[in-house]
């Protein structure tokens, strides 16, 4: 093993965050258990967040939106970047709502892919953080054009589709 | 009796159902993601469902 190898082991290693140990914030939903919120607590603030999964017009599938709430009003933001320092737990946090809904739903597909590129990768860092239990629970494929593979680590995705497996 | 350590280690969350948040039952809080997800699952070959 070559030591580039050697280091992208260890990296992948201390990355790969066991998700059950992860610190994640508290989740209220209404009683479909489509629309999950949770409260952001950091530097800037209290951030609320709101996890959506959205029936698709392909039966079955549903598309995962996430966003910040305005305070005082019923609007969403899917393109904020709040830098609360806590993307980790951010993170984790829509990865349970996932769990949760697959709970409600285990029927269902869940397709997600980023309002812009930089989101798109993060969706793409947070399978990869939890990648060996997310593998456990889920089939997991990566988008390229209009074409679904089985998920790889370190390939660039244009979406991610999941379906569970337990 | 779980331990409220072994709760918040569970895969699937605990989930509060707040009632206050129904008024979000049936709405599509982000619509321009909705419709851009159907515009390119319109022409996606996806992958055939896997059982167990």
């Amino acid at each position: 093993m070559t030591v580039d190898k050697r280091v992208s082991t260890v990296i992948f290693l201390f990355q790969n965050i066991q998700f059950m140990k992860a610190d994640r914030y508290a989740l209220k939903s209404p009683s479909s258990q489509t629309i999950f919120e949770f409260i952001s607590d950091g530097p800037k603030g209290a951030i609320r967040k709101v996890v959506e999964f959205q029936e698709t017009n392909e039966p079955g599938l549903f598309n995962l939106a996430f966003g910040d709430k305005y305070e005082n009003s019923d609007e969403m933001d899917d393109l904020a970047v709040s830098n609360n320092g806590d993307t980790d737990k951010v993170l984790a946090t829509v990865i349970a709502a996932v769990y949760a809904f697959f709970d409600k739903h285990p029927e269902a597909f869940v397709y997600a892919t980023g309002s812009t590129d930089a989101r798109t990768r993060l969706y793409r860092i947070g399978i990869t953080k939890f990648y060996e239990e997310m593998m456990q629970d889920f089939y997991l494929y990566g988008q390229k054009g209009d074409d679904f593979f089985e998920f790889e680590m370190g390939k660039e995705y244009s979406g991610f589709l999941a379906q569970r497996k337990f | 009796m779980k331990t409220a350590q072994e709760l918040n280690n569970r895969k699937v969350p605990i989930i509060t159902i707040d009632p206050s948040l129904e008024k979000y039952s049936g709405k599509v809080l982000f619509p321009k993601k909705l419709a851009k997800a159907n515009e390119v699952l319109k022409t996606a070959k996806l992958p055939q469902r896997k059982n167990g």
